[in-house]
C-alpha cells in the first residue's frame, strides 16, 4: 500500500467513513500504525467527518432561511412587469413607429408627386395656350423616295410641327385620317377627321413631344375602319 | 538506543529489555495515539478508549519483557494486534455499559467524542462563511451520505464535476477553519488546533 494508492483511491476518507472492505481496512490500519503521515491524515479526516455529522445534526449545513420570503415573488413580479413594459415599448419603437413613419413618408412622396404633376401640367397648359413662333412645316409629297424624305427641323422650343398634304378636290363631307408610324412599325400617332381646306390641302399639327429623332411613315387613308391606304409619305424628324 | 533523533522500534524494544525507563515512555508516546484512536473509533467512548490503551500497553510491555516479540521491526503490527484483541474483549465484556449509539431505540448522540466544544464552535463559524453550494455539498456528501449521481442531480451539475466541487468545498473549509483558529489562538495565545 503506497501513499499514491491511498490518495488516488480515497482510502483515508473511505476508512474513516467505514466504506472500506474489512480486509482493506485491516491492511490500512497496519499501514498507518507505522506511518505518521497517514495517521495524522486519518485523525484529521475523522475530526472533519465528525464535524460534518455534528453540523448536519445541528442544521448548520442547511441553507439559510430567507429573510424576506415575499421579496422573491415581488421581485419576480416586478421583473415580469418590467419585461412586458420593455417589450411593449420595443414593439412600438421598433415596429409600429417605423411602419407609421414609412406610411407617412410614402404619403408625402405621393403628395409631392401630385404637386409636381400638377405643376408640369400647368406649365404645359401655359405653353399650349401661348403663341408659337417658327412652327416647322412639313409639306408631304408622295413622290419623294426613301433617300429624300420630307424632313422637319425641331429644337427645344418647338412644341408641334404642321403637316401639309396637297390633295385633289373631293366631294363634300369626305374625311381623311393619318397614321404616323415609327420605323419599327409601331403607330406613334393618329389623326382623324381631316378635311380638304380652301387651299386644296389637308393640314394637321403634330406634337413634337411624341416624336423622337428618326424616320417615320405617314399613311393617308379615308377616315373609316379598314380603309385602304391612299398614299404613304416619309417624314424625317431632326433635332437641332 | 540513540540519543539523537526519534528512536527506531528496534531501539525501543532493546531499551525496554535493558531496563531503560525512557524506552517505555518513547514507545508509549509513539503508539498510544494510534491505539487510543482505534479504540475510540470502535467503542465510541473516551473511558473505554483509555481502558483499552492502558491494557494494550501493559500487555505490550509484558510481552516484550517475556521475549514474546520475535521481530522488533514488526513492533507496530504487534501493538495493533494486541489492541484489536483488547478492543474485542472490551466489546464482549459484561461489565461494559453499552454506548448510546449502540442502543437501537435511541437516536445517535449529538455530541461526537472526536470533537471538543472549541472545535464545534470553530466549525459552526466556518460553515457560516462558506458559499451556499459548498455547504450544500458538505451536507449531501457527509451528512446525508448520498451517492455522487444524486448529489450531482440535487446541485444541478454534471457527475464528473462532483469531484471538483468536493475539492473546492474541502479547500474552502480548511482555509476558513485555519484562519478562524489562527485568530482565536492568537487572542488566547495557544497553538493552532488541527482538523
Amino acid at each position: 500500500m503506497t501513499h499514491a494508492d491511498i490518495e488516488n483511491r480515497g482510502t483515508i476518507e473511505a476508512y474513516v467513513r467505514r466504506r472500506l472492505p474489512a480486509s482493506d481496512a485491516a491492511a490500512f490500519e497496519e499501514h498507518y500504525f507505522e506511518c505518521d503521515r497517514c495517521f495524522a491524515d486519518v485523525h484529521a479526516m475523522e475530526r472533519f467527518v465528525a464535524a460534518m455529522t455534528h453540523a448536519g445534526r445541528r442544521g448548520l449545513l442547511d441553507p439559510p432561511p430567507a429573510r424576506f420570503p415575499w421579496l422573491m415573488p415581488a421581485f419576480a413580479l416586478v421583473t415580469a412587469l418590467s419585461l412586458v413594459l420593455a417589450a411593449g415599448l420595443a414593439f412600438l419603437t421598433f415596429v409600429r413607429l417605423p411602419e407609421r413613419e414609412a406610411r407617412l413618408r410614402q404619403a408625402l412622396e405621393q403628395a409631392k408627386a401630385g404637386r409636381d404633376r400638377i405643376a408640369e401640367l400647368d406649365q404645359r397648359s401655359a405653353l399650349d395656350s401661348a403663341p408659337q413662333a417658327n412652327v416647322p412645316v412639313a409639306i408631304l409629297e408622295a413622290s419623294r423616295g426613301p433617300d429624300q424624305p420630307n424632313s422637319v427641323l425641331v429644337d427645344s422650343q418647338t412644341r408641334s410641327v404642321l403637316l401639309w398634304i396637297d390633295i385633289p378636290p373631293q366631294p363634300p363631307g369626305v374625311k381623311f385620317g393619318l397614321a404616323i408610324s415609327a420605323p419599327d412599325g409601331r403607330v406613334a400617332n393618329a389623326i382623324h377627321g381631316l378635311e380638304r381646306n380652301q387651299n386644296g390641302a389637308l393640314a394637321a399639327s403634330l406634337p413634337v413631344a411624341q416624336l423622337a429623332d428618326g424616320s417615320y411613315r405617314v399613311r393617308l387613308s379615308l377616315d373609316q375602319p379598314s380603309a385602304p391606304i391612299l398614299a404613304e409619305y416619309r417624314l424625317a424628324v431632326v433635332r437641332r | 538506543m540513540s540519543d539523537q533523533g526519534p528512536a527506531s522500534d528496534a531501539d525501543l524494544v532493546q531499551g525496554l529489555l535493558n531496563g531503560v525507563d525512557s524506552a517505555g515512555t518513547g514507545l508509549f508516546e509513539k503508539y498510544s495515539g494510534r491505539v487510543y484512536y482505534l479504540a475510540l473509533r470502535e467503542l465510541r467512548s473516551h473511558a473505554d478508549a483509555q481502558d483499552v490503551r492502558s491494557e494494550t500497553f501493559l500487555r505490550v510491555f509484558r510481552a516484550i519483557q517475556n521475549q514474546q516479540l520475535r521481530a522488533p521491526d514488526a513492533l507496530a503490527s504487534f501493538i495493533l494486534g494486541i489492541a484489536r484483541n483488547v478492543i474485542m474483549e472490551t466489546f464482549r465484556s459484561p461489565h461494559r455499559a453499552p454506548h448510546e449509539s449502540e442502543m437501537p431505540d435511541l437516536p445517535a448522540p449529538i455530541e461526537d467524542p472526536m470533537l471538543d466544544e472549541e472545535a464545534r464552535q470553530a466549525i459552526a463559524a466556518t460553515l457560516r462563511r462558506l458559499k451556499p453550494r459548498e455547504r450544500e455539498f458538505l451536507r449531501l456528501h457527509y451528512y446525508e451520505d448520498l451517492p455522487k449521481e444524486e448529489i450531482a442531480r440535487r446541485i444541478g451539475i454534471a457527475e464528473d464535476r462532483v469531484r471538483l466541487i468536493k475539492h473546492r468545498s474541502l479547500k474552502s473549509f480548511r482555509e476558513m477553519y485555519e484562519r478562524l483558529k489562527k485568530i482565536a489562538d492568537t487572542k488566547r495565545g495557544a497553538p493552532s488546533l488541527q482538523v
